[in-house]
């Protein structure tokens, strides 16, 4: 398995080494450069010291100059230190004693020209060495005291080489070279046992991060994960982090109360069924035909139950069709009403409705969302509430309007009351009611391209709009802000199917 | 024994008041929550079979309000709700026992009456008096070994007196515990009653064995201690 802590150190580590082992090398190298540049720049003024020591008197050459008792010179620096001066025609003018006579080659230099170069010692040794030729310079033979050193010298450049052994100066470099690769070594160490606690100390953030979400259980979605204190790297995940947590919770509760719900209002008819048919079992004849009669009649019950529940379904995953045709919304409404006003709760009901609300859609799609909005109304309305059912045209097609008192419904309960057998519990209904009107509406509402939302109204008063299209495929007005909508983002079109239980 | 049933679906209701009844317990019904509560407060169950989700008023709330009003009565919960959080949500709200819908209607049974011995602190279901058994389980009668053969009513009498044997019984605590809401009582109900169950346990011994209180009632006792 990938591990942050370790890459990173191992990334850092791979490149931060070879930086240490360049730098070593490079300092040794400067280091090394500098002292052979100033052992050069030595060589080079011993050199401009011997040169003047070289003077043509007459026909013959003098080299005034004793290297021994030179001040810097061999004797007192304790150099291995040779110095060999020839004339034109390669004979000897002067070299050091220890030479005798043996000559210091170098590759040979124009007139003029100093060449330094490294130079093997006639002792075997490796050193550097100095080439310089040059005219000498001439002294009248009257200005000069003392014995000449040739009394007669070919004309011509006089050819100087000097060298002394670097070896003295290899051993320090030697001492540099080592103390580098230790020191280098040490610090390359340090340097690592420092990343390897700055990356953890670094990381530590995200290993908290990690302890929280591996302690959050699947049972217990509640679970949320800091944010305050968090680097600002990390909020924006332990944010995103406890959003995607907090609807992971509240779609798991939507579930735990659906399958509450679903137990409830299918295990019902159930158990009334095995009730009826145990206790009835051992009933005289005519209690017996009752007992069946009422089975047939939950069954019925149930049949529409699933039926809605299958409507619903398929509404959903785009297996129900639409066939459009012309629908006179406000006349339909208006039959609709007259219709339930005939029942006992006729006197709660009003109806505004404009006239020539004339709308494409599926016919018994909207006759069942009109048929559960109103019958929804009907059942949670109090005794003594009202109802009221509005339609008007909009730009983009009609509103439908089904306002009832209610009792204790919240805002809440708004987000609810769209779910499969979702009921307030303890509200009295009229009449028997499986819970999924509502639900039915807002999936045939996807397949009708139109907009079903809740608002709670002084009253209370639970206000249904229905927003629909004036054709199947024209888009409905945007919902107010802080509405609660059913509609989903994408519409799919679905093939038809059987027709739907109100 | 008086059983209270508090259940939404009319049905169901009706299933299990029939079925109750013809088990010999006294059944009253009531399909809303807050009528639940009412009766259960103003009249003295045994049992109360108790639905959870109820219009007006939840079975847990009901359950409640009724525990802290010493309402204590055995509630048996009768739920579709089958989880463990439901059970142990009913059980602590105050039930004794929870059953899961659907139900086998003779575990019901089985379990009100289990719930009814509870109530009078009776672990078996026969209970024994000189010679006189009474079998709450199968309902079945016996006295010096004979059968004694008794209507629904009387039965419920006699089992009433047998969960308090040697302690006297009021006429209005017998008619609470033996007539529900819809029965017709005459004022002479219970004495009547009393004295044809007498007659029917007599025929198999000559002992009396429910003996009349003057001023307290009835007393099922070997001597009439």
């Amino acid at each position: 398995m990938r591990s942050i802590r370790r890459e990173l150190t191992r990334r850092v580590i791979t490149r931060v080494l070879p930086l240490i082992i360049l730098g070593s090398v490079l300092s040794y190298v400067l280091v090394r450069a500098a002292v052979y540049r100033e052992f050069d720049n030595a060589l080079r003024h011993e050199m401009q010291v011997l040169s003047t020591a070289a003077e043509r008197i007459g026909d013959g050459m003098d080299f005034d100059f004793a290297p021994e008792l030179a001040p810097g010179g061999p004797i007192e620096t304790g150099l291995d230190y040779y110095f060999d001066a020839r004339l034109s025609d390669g004979s000897l003018l002067k070299q050091t004693p220890m030479l005798k006579g043996a000559k210091l080659d170098m590759q040979g230099t124009r007139v003029g020209v100093m060449a330094l170069g490294p130079v093997v010692l006639p002792n075997g040794r490796v050193g550097r060495g100095c080439e310089y030729t040059f005219e000498p310079r001439k002294v009248e033979a009257a200005a000069h005291a003392g014995a000449v050193v040739r009394p007669f010298a070919p004309p011509g450049p006089v050819r100087i080489v000097i060298a002394a052994s670097t070896s003295d100066l290899e051993r320090p470099l030697a001492a540099l070279a080592l103390t580098e690769l230790l020191v280098g070594t040490g610090v390359l160490c340090a340097t690592v046992l420092a990343l390897l606690s700055s990356v953890r100390r670094g990381l530590a953030p995200l290993s908290e991060l990690a302890q929280e979400v591996t302690a959050i259980q699947p049972a217990n979605l509640s679970a949320r994960v800091t944010e305050t204190g968090r680097p600002n790297e990390l909020r924006p995940i332990a944010s995103r982090l406890n959003a995607l947590l907090a609807r992971l919770e509240a779609a798991f509760t939507r579930e735990k109360r659906f399958a509450s719900n679903a137990a409830h209002e299918l295990r019902t008819p159930v158990a009334e069924v095995r009730a009826i048919a145990e206790v009835g079992s051992g009933a005289q004849p005519e209690e017996m035909r009752r007992a069946l009669r009422e089975i047939a009649s939950v069954a019925s019950e149930m049949q529409g139950t699933i039926s809605t529940l299958l409507t619903i379904a398929r509404a959903g995953s785009g297996l129900l069709s639409v066939s459009a045709s012309q629908v006179d919304l406000g006349t339909y409404l208006s039959e609709l009403c007259t219709r339930r006003q005939a029942g006992p709760l006729a006197p709660r009901l009003e109806c505004l409705v404009e006239p020539g609300l004339l709308i494409e859609t599926d016919l018994a799609a909207i006759a069942s969302v009109l048929g559960n909005l109103l019958d929804n109304a009907l059942a949670y309305t109090p005794a003594h509430g009202r109802v009221k059912v509005s339609a008007v045209a909009t730009p983009l097609g009609a509103e439908v309007c089904v306002r009832n008192h209610v009792t204790d419904l919240s805002e809440t309960d708004l987000t609810n009351i769209f779910e499969p057998f979702w009921r307030k519990r303890g509200t009295p209904v009229a009449g028997s009611h499986s819970g999924l009107g509502l639900s039915l509406v807002r999936a045939l509402c996807e397949v009708l391209n139109a907009q079903i939302r809740a608002e709670l109204l002084p009253g209370p008063e639970l206000a249904l709009y229905l927003a629909l299209p004036r054709s199947l495929s024209g888009a409905v007005a945007n919902l107010p802000a802080g509405a609660v909508s059913t509609k989903s983002p994408q519409h799919q079109s679905a093939p038809r199917s059987e027709s739907e239980q109100s | 024994m008086r059983v209270l049933v508090v259940e939404d679906s009319s049905r169901l209701r009706d299933a299990v008041q029939t079925g109750l009844q013809r088990h010999g317990f006294a059944v009253d019904v009531t399909g809303d929550g807050r009528q639940g509560l009412i009766s259960a407060r103003t009249t003295e169950y045994d049992v109360i079979i108790l639905d959870i989700m109820l219009p007006e008023m939840d079975g847990l709330e009901l359950l409640t309000q009724a525990r802290s009003n010493d309402v204590d009565a055995m509630v048996l919960l009768l739920t579709a709700r089958d989880s463990v959080e439901d059970r142990v949500k009913g059980l602590q709200a105050g039930a004794d026992d929870y059953l899961v819908k659907p139900f086998a209607f003779d575990e019901l049974v089985a379990r009100v009456q289990a719930l009814a011995r509870r109530r009078h602190g009776a672990r078996t279901t026969t209970i024994r008096v000189d010679d006189l058994e009474v079998d709450t389980g199968t309902k079945r009668v016996r006295r010096g070994g004979i059968d004694v053969t008794l209507k629904p009513r009387e039965y419920a009498i006699l089992e009433y007196l047998a969960h308090r044997v040697n302690r006297p019984v009021t006429r209005d605590e017998l008619e609470e515990h033996v007539y529900d809401e819809d029965s017709q009582v005459r004022s002479n109900a219970i004495d009547s009653a009393v004295c044809n169950l007498r007659a029917r346990l007599n025929v198999a011994s000559c002992r009396p064995i429910i003996h009349t209180r003057r001023g307290l009632g009835y007393v099922l006792s070997e001597q009439g201690v």
